[in-house]
């Protein structure tokens, strides 16, 4: 696969990527800086197969390989914000009002929360993306919606952070 | 406060959150509706777990890129492309050329 032909299927992930470091790191600027060191990781990574692997316009086989890149930057942006933690605490403090409760939540509950509700990926995707058990998953999506309604309606602290 | 939705005896919790959630197949769905209609109890239920939902959902951030920062990224992106995908010709000037091009570091 030539350059071009990368930022052909890479181009219209940007938007869900950034939805997700969004998620992680409320500021703007950080996200983007999270998405792009995370891709460079991951083609650093993957540069033989990318190269490898021939450019194709049969559109199944496209969405496959715009999986396989969705899923593997989304990946290495988890992995990515959980070794940054120090540097995106500062942000997570300073928030709008009405997005307080999410970003009172642990790193892996808002991803999973992210994942499962603004990317729709589904739970057996996610659990490849953060890489925990399926009942941790589950249990991170019903203890993450909980602690915001929870905190919301008493306007008090989050009881799962 | 805890905020919870008791299940009736025809619909459980679980049922409502695969609804809520679209984990259930058409057949499903359509069962689960035509409990609803059926069942005054489940479907007052059902609607303060719904409103619940809809609330959670207005809680999560959806942030989206704006055309500059979009650019930007973009940019970036090429940026590293370039620099880790890049393949030049292996003539002796293309590989004069990779080698002048390489920083300390790549060494």
């Amino acid at each position: 696969m030539k350059i071009d032909q990368l930022e052909t299927l890479f181009t219209p992930l940007v938007p869900k990527l950034f939805k997700f470091a969004f998620g992680i790191c409320p500021d703007s600027q950080k996200a983007r800086q999270l998405i792009a060191d995370s891709y460079s990781v991951f083609i650093a990574r993957e540069i033989d197969f990318i190269k490898e692997t021939e450019f194709t316009k049969v559109r199944k086989t496209q969405s496959i390989l715009k999986r396989f890149l969705l899923h593997g930057v989304l990946a290495e942006i988890y992995k990515l914000a959980g070794k940054r933690s120090y540097e995106i605490k500062p942000y997570l403090l300073d928030v709008q009002t009405e997005y307080q409760s999410f970003y009172s939540l642990s790193l892996s509950q808002r991803a999973i929360t992210v994942l499962k509700e603004r990317l729709k990926l589904t739970p057996k995707e996610i659990i490849e993306i953060v890489s925990l058990e399926k009942y941790q998953v589950i249990q991170s999506m019903y203890n993450a919606k909980e602690s915001m309604v929870g905190m919301e309606v008493s306007g008090g602290e989050s009881a799962t952070h | 406060m805890e905020v919870k939705v008791q299940h009736t005896n025809s619909v459980s919790n679980s049922m409502m959150n695969s609804y809520l959630e679209q984990r259930m197949d058409v057949k499903e769905r359509k069962e689960f509706e035509s409990i609803l209609s059926v069942d005054e109890s489940a479907l007052k239920l059902f609607n303060e777990k719904k409103a619940i939902h809809e609330f959670f959902l207005d809680l999560i951030p959806d942030e989206k890129l704006t055309k500059k920062a979009r650019y930007l990224l973009e940019e970036e992106i090429k940026d590293i492309n370039e620099s880790l995908l890049k393949e030049y010709p292996k003539t002796l000037g293309g590989k004069l050329y990779a080698f002048l091009t390489k920083t300390v570091i790549e060494f």
